[in-house]
């Protein structure tokens, strides 16, 4: 967006000072206009460029007819040296001549590419010294002015208005010694050019918009512009598709106002380009597209939450139907973690002064524990913490021998921040992690002797899986119908040495016992270079880390080649696909997820918001009715004991909120939270469901008939009674008990059973439970209706029978297969 | 057996085939019925010479058996000493091992802890080294899994010839173990498929053949066979399966309205079943329910176990076995875990105190198989992921070892014919490897020993003295016609 100003004071004459040495923050003007002698642009010659003067000593005149107009453009970022990559980019500006950098202004962030001088503003940070930088024309001599200044280690900014010279560039000069270098930032803001030229047309795509399928978009583009080069006048309009996970189709592309369809939901960026034949402008729009609406939203709408939260809440489902399932993704995306507390490491060996509970608080899982249930029972951050949860069952370390909570902290805060960030960086952070260097042996891998146990592991369990898969997560099978290993023993070996010379931190001291001391499990594992094995490695598909690198270089390498598998999205995407949503996906839906986590539609790959956005909007897992007999998977012990009590308000015992305290209950289930018996988690992966055909059902590797009744047992105690609270707060486990609160639900109980059952199907079966009407005779409504008339009950209903009734439904309910299976 | 008889067990399996995944399971449980609480422990009585069992012991996490079983004469001492030389921090005192003579092949020792009561324990007998003595415990030799035989190096080395997947892995290993599959990834286990050939003994009785007291494991899953899993001792038998609500005292009994609750209950385990998942967990709840009827008793064990974790799941072994006659079976699998031996790090001192558990406990169940007069009936064995590698990994107080392939196990039992070792013979020429680094059964140079016998081999030995029938070997066994012998001895 520009504005074109008239009359805008042109130019000023450059003063003929000393470089200053004193910071001075003042606009630093060195435009001039020279246009004597060279035509402007006529039809069929290309455009005159307002030409700078660089010299310093040069007059400034100016003929009135060719006066120059200044344009503003939407403040843009056209240079950032912090960021590695792209002509744009790093690295940081040197001092010295020999070590300017030139780049190309005009033209560049919607500017004219006849600009003859652009108006910018320009910051430095992190300068290695005192100094000052100037951005000059290209071509010119180097003036003896600057245009910002600064000492060593300071952060400033700077308005500046600079001549473009030759190729509309800029150069850009730091004044520091040879070798030391500052960053550098400039955003333009506007620039001056002939009004004569040939200005870039403005494109605009007109306001964001949300829609549902299978609805499309209606677009409303347009353009504008000065009318110029003429012939022709006319502009030429563009629609193309920046990101997104689906394809798009437009109705006519060339079209400022068409429309466009979408085969995925998801959110889409699609880009307008206008040209006026020669200089073009584009502007782009951003698309919410929400699953196809459902017949009754309720019951996606609960299904949704059961996938994506520890369990839907009535307010849960309201707020979803109101703002939508993108809405809602976004929201949980900008949710910050709730688990982020920091929790002060203690002494290796237990002071003698804890006593039993300081010992439970410092030296056993419990405050984690109690902090996993809490916070799915009741924090914001949904969303961040169920994905967390399923990271930490696939890459595992467990607590059963990093049992100090402020020791496996730290892993579980990694899990946490990277959540929804980027699944490389993911694995850089874990790898490092002390908990993980312990717990995989990392820590004491050495070139003298290598432990194989984490380079094994980080490929097996992490990342790639043991068999070459296809695209779509099926195996690729040799012509004996054995899936090709995705590799060998050697690359174990070899990738074993990649991860030699990586330690704890050193220990830090226990001032009050000298013999005691504190390792270091939150400060990432650092690297001692003579322990590193710096060797050529052969790695994955025989690709080679070369000899003699640092044992960072290596690592990073090796993390590169592991992260680029093919093999990472389908494995990732089945895993995350198992946890959130069914245990036997399609290979279709498999392979739409992988495709987003190989390319979110940016070019990036391994975006974790994009990889579970596109898990929780596939069509498989969306939509109202769910008829595969393979759907679904069977509730986790943790799951189902968050989704029972998030359904009914649960609170404490005589307290307004429950203290967590429930590990117990899941660990007599078969899961204890955080302590997973081995680094295969707590359930395998591969678990195949006897009698149903070679489904897949991870879940049920932990039950047994032990656990069938453990569940149900634990659904009568909430159900008739509650987890009472301990009689000493500090020194019981429980300090605040857990009960549900049915009060909402007995206003549904105040008459015949039939609205008790409905909303109990809409909270608990998102609307899946069988009925006379879909199933015939044989159906869980009727069934539960008897049960229920079995307590007589006047009407009104009220009072003890009513929660009489209440108890006998939720219960029967809750220990149904129908609600154990989340489908 | 009869003609009659035979037809009637094929019958039953079938039977039993059809019923998988319907209600009509546990309806047989009903039909069949079982003895009720009293009567299971009144009908044990001084022996039962039908009865079988096997007790499989996992020592999960790979356990290093060349500390196990170590050389105390001769070449093998000199390797041992090699690759673990004194101050390696893995090399075993000779003096302290317990020495076992093995006919024709040595002098050899056993771990101090395999032998060597813990302070707490005052009776000397109680360890796994004076079974070696009466002849109750064998050694069998450098098993692993293989998809065919590999008698050296060169072979391991030969493209030609396949190996199994993912070998030194601790899941796929576990697997191979336990399923005795090792060219392909099996979902069933040599457990479980040998309870689908021998269902046939238990006629009768719908109690699973299988039993798990360490959660699920692919050793446990047949094709028809679903395993039963139980919580360890102390949990009293009659404690484990027990729904609440339904009977007075417990918390939501109401004697009006808990009896149409359990009524609706019952029958919604019957519908919704073409969800498979729903009609798995239900199977699942129902499977629960009717054994928690039959296991309403809670038998005592007379021998003193000790108070560990494998302990606590063998003594819930003997008492299921004390009650077997109620439960009207005649073979029984038990699958038990000792964990902890992925000894990357501090195996001097972790796999020091795992044997000491291991010896006191196996001991204390053999103990309880001669109190139940069916010493010679039950079979105890180990499995394990991997053998570990010879040479140490770590340094200063973490020496551990790496995961490696073949690996000794204990078995024991009044069957078995002990003091021995048993095994395929190698490029040792005997059935114990060489214990050479990068010698002809090393894999790369690090003590990575190329199983001489295969899994196979050792579980249909243990297989065929439980009854399963030589022609339903390639059934459990679908890879035993790539070796020499199904049978590798050591089983009476």
């Amino acid at each position: 967006m520009k504005n074109r100003r008239s009359g805008f004071p042109i130019a000023r004459a450059l003063s003929a000072t000393r470089r200053p040495r004193a910071a001075r923050l003042s606009l630093v003007v060195l435009l001039a206009l020279l246009t004597g002698g060279i035509p402007l642009g006529g039809p069929g010659s290309p455009p005159a460029r307002a030409i700078p003067v660089a010299s310093a000593a040069a007059p400034a005149a100016i003929a009135s007819a060719n006066a120059a107009s200044y344009y503003t453009v939407t403040p843009c970022r056209l240079i950032d040296t912090r960021t590695a990559n792209g002509p744009y980019g790093g690295p940081p500006i040197s001092g010295g001549p020999t070590a300017a950098r030139t780049f190309v202004f005009a033209g560049r962030c919607k500017t004219s590419p006849t600009a003859g001088a652009i108006s910018l503003n320009v910051t430095v940070t992190a300068p290695g010294a005192t100094g000052f930088v100037t951005l000059y024309p290209g071509g010119a001599t180097l003036p003896n002015t600057s245009t910002i200044n600064f000492k060593a280690g300071q952060t400033r900014a700077n308005n500046a208005v600079v001549a473009t010279g030759f190729g509309g560039d800029i150069v850009i000069y730091a004044g520091l010694p040879a070798g030391i270098t500052t960053n550098v930032i400039v955003d333009v803001n506007g620039y001056f050019d002939l009004p004569t030229n040939n200005q870039p047309p403005t494109a605009n795509a007109g306001p964001d918009q949300t829609i549902s399928l299978p609805n499309s978009a209606s677009l409303n583009g347009s353009g504008t512009d000065d009318g110029l080069p003429n012939p022709p006048a006319a502009l030429t309009y563009s629609w193309s598709k920046v990101s997104g996970p689906g394809t798009v189709t437009f109705g006519d592309a060339t079209q400022a106002a068409t429309n466009a369809s979408f085969s995925l939901a998801g959110v889409y960026v699609l880009r307008l380009t206008v040209s006026d034949s020669v200089i073009t402008d584009f502007d782009d729009i951003t698309i919410n597209v929400n699953p196809a609406a459902a017949a009754n939203p309720t019951a996606d709408a609960v299904r949704f939450l059961e996938q994506s939260t520890w369990g839907p809440t009535d307010a849960l489902i309201a707020h979803v139907q109101a703002v939508g399932f993108i809405g809602f993704l976004n929201e949980q995306f900008a949710t910050p973690s709730s688990g982020n507390v920091f929790l002060p490491l203690w002494p290796n060996n237990t002071p003698t002064s804890c006593n039993s509970t300081c010992f439970r608080d410092n030296y056993t899982m419990y405050p984690l524990q109690r902090r996993l249930f809490t916070n799915a029972l009741y924090a914001p951050d949904q969303l961040r913490q169920r994905v967390a949860f399923a990271l930490h069952k696939l890459l595992v370390v467990s607590g059963f021998d990093i049992s100090m909570p402020s020791r496996l902290n730290p892993y579980l805060q990694i899990l946490d921040r990277n959540a929804f960030g980027n699944f490389r960086q993911l694995m850089y952070e874990i790898t490092l992690n002390p908990a993980m260097g312990q717990y995989l042996n990392m820590n004491t891998n050495t070139k003298t002797n290598p432990n194989e146990n984490y380079a094994r592991e980080i490929m097996q369990l992490f990342t790639i899986g043991t068999d070459l898969l296809n695209a779509d997560g099926t195996p690729e099978y040799d012509v004996s119908g054995i899936p090709y290993p995705t590799y060998d023993q050697s690359v174990v070996t070899n990738l074993a040495k990649v991860f030699t010379g990586w330690r704890f931190s050193p220990d830090l001291p226990y001032p009050p016992d000298p013999n005691n001391s504190i390792d270091d499990y939150v400060t990432p594992m650092v690297l001692s270079a003579s322990r590193h094995d710096t060797g050529q490695k052969t790695i994955l598909n025989g690709q080679i880390i070369n000899a003699g690198q640092t044992g960072d270089q290596d690592l990073n390498q090796a993390l590169d080649i592991i992260f680029n598998h093919s093999n990472v999205g389908p494995y990732l995407a089945k895993q995350l696909i198992h946890q959130l949503v069914t245990s036997n996906p399609s290979p279709a839906y498999v392979g739409r997820v992988a495709a987003i986590f190989n390319d979110n539609g940016s070019g990036v790959r391994g975006d974790m918001k994009s990889v579970i956005t596109a898990i929780l909007l596939d069509p498989e897992a969306r939509g109202d009715l769910k008829t595969d007999p393979a759907y679904g998977h069977f509730k986790e012990p943790v799951l189902l004991i968050t989704n029972l009590l998030r359904a009914f308000d649960v609170k404490g015992d005589g307290l307004p909120q429950s203290d967590g305290n429930l590990n117990g209950s899941s660990s007599s289930m078969g899961q204890d939270a955080y302590r997973p018996p081995t680094v295969f988690s707590y359930f395998p992966a591969d678990f195949e469901v006897a009698g149903t055909g070679g489904l897949l059902g991870p879940e049920f590797g932990i039950a047994s008939a032990t656990t069938a009744l453990k569940r149900d047992n634990f659904i009568n105690t909430m159900v008739f009674s509650k987890l009472t609270k301990s009689s000493n707060p500090t020194t019981g486990n429980s300090p605040y008990g857990t009960t549900l609160d049915f009060t909402r639900i007995l206003t549904f109980a105040a008459g015949p059973p039939g609205p008790l059952i409905d909303e109990l199907n809409r909270v608990m079966l998102h609307g899946s439970m069988s009925t006379y009407a879909n199933s015939g005779p044989n159906n869980m409504w009727d069934s539960l209706y008897q049960a229920i008339t079995a307590i007589p009950c006047a009407n009104p209903c009220t009072g003890t029978p009513a929660l009489q009734r209440v108890q006998q439904a939720v219960y029967l309910v809750a220990t149904s297969s129908q609600y154990q299976v989340q489908r | 057996m009869t003609k009659k008889e035979q037809t009637r067990r094929d019958f039953l399996v079938r039977t039993s085939c059809a019923a998988l995944g319907a209600a009509a399971a546990s309806a047989s449980l009903k039909k069949f019925g079982l003895l009720t609480a009293k009567a299971l422990e009144s009908a044990v009585n001084a022996s039962d010479p039908n009865y079988k069992a096997l007790v499989c012991i996992f020592l999960s996490g790979g356990n290093d058996s060349n500390n196990m079983i170590v050389p105390m004469a001769g070449s093998l001492l000199t390797a041992y000493n090699t690759a673990r030389p004194a101050g390696s921090g893995l090399q075993l005192s000779q003096g302290a091992l317990h020495p076992i003579t093995v006919p024709g092949l040595g002098q050899f020792g056993l771990h101090a802890n395999l032998g060597t009561t813990a302070a707490n324990q005052p009776d000397p007998t109680k360890v796994l080294h004076t079974l070696w003595g009466q002849q109750r415990l064998a050694v069998v030799c450098n098993v692993g899994p293989l998809v065919v035989p590999l008698p050296n190096k060169t072979a391991y080395q030969s493209s030609a010839n396949k190996k199994p997947y993912q070998l030194f892995s601790h899941s796929d290993q576990v697997a191979q173990w336990q399923t005795s599959v090792s060219d392909h990834v099996s979902q069933t286990g040599w457990g479980g498929r040998t309870a689908d050939k021998t269902i046939s003994f238990n006629v009768g009785s719908g109690f699973p053949l299988v039993t798990s007291i360490a959660g699920t494991a692919a050793f446990a899953q047949g094709i028809q066979t679903r395993p039963l899993g139980i919580q360890p001792a102390p949990t009293a038998l009659n404690n484990i399966l027990v729904l609440n609500g339904f009977a007075s005292g417990q918390t939501g009994f109401n004697a009006t309205y808990s009896p149409p609750r359990k009524l609706s209950m019952d029958f919604l385990r019957t519908i919704d079943r073409t969800a498979l998942l729903v009609a798995a967990a239900s199977d699942s709840t129902e499977q629960a329910v009717d054994i928690g009827s039959a296991l309403s008793t809670d038998p005592t064990i007379a021998t003193v176990f000790p108070n560990s974790g494998l302990a606590n799941q063998l003594l819930q072994v003997a008492k299921v076995i004390k009650i077997h006659q109620g439960l009207g079976v005649q073979r029984q699998i038990f699958f038990c875990q000792q964990g902890g031996y992925d000894t990357h790090q501090d195996q001097i001192n972790n796999q020091g105190d795992l044997f000491q558990d291991l010896s006191e406990a196996m001991k204390a169940f053999y103990d309880a198989t001669v109190e139940l007069q069916l010493e010679t009936q039950v079979t105890t064995f180990t499995l394990s992921d991997f053998g570990r590698t010879l040479e140490p990994s770590g340094s200063g107080g973490d020496v551990g070892t790496d995961h490696g392939w073949g690996n000794h196990q204990f078995v024991m039992g009044g069957s078995v014919l002990g003091g021995n070792f048993y095994g395929v013979p190698g490029p040792s020429g005997n059935v114990f490897p060489t214990l050479t680094l990068n010698g002809p059964d090393d894999t790369d140079d690090r003590g990575r020993w190329i199983p001489s016998a295969a899994v196979d081999q050792y579980a249909a030995t243990l297989a065929t003295w439980f009854g399963l029938a030589p022609g339903d070997l390639p059934y459990v066994f679908p890879n035993i016609g790539h070796f020499s012998t199904s049978n590798l001895g050591f089983m009476a």
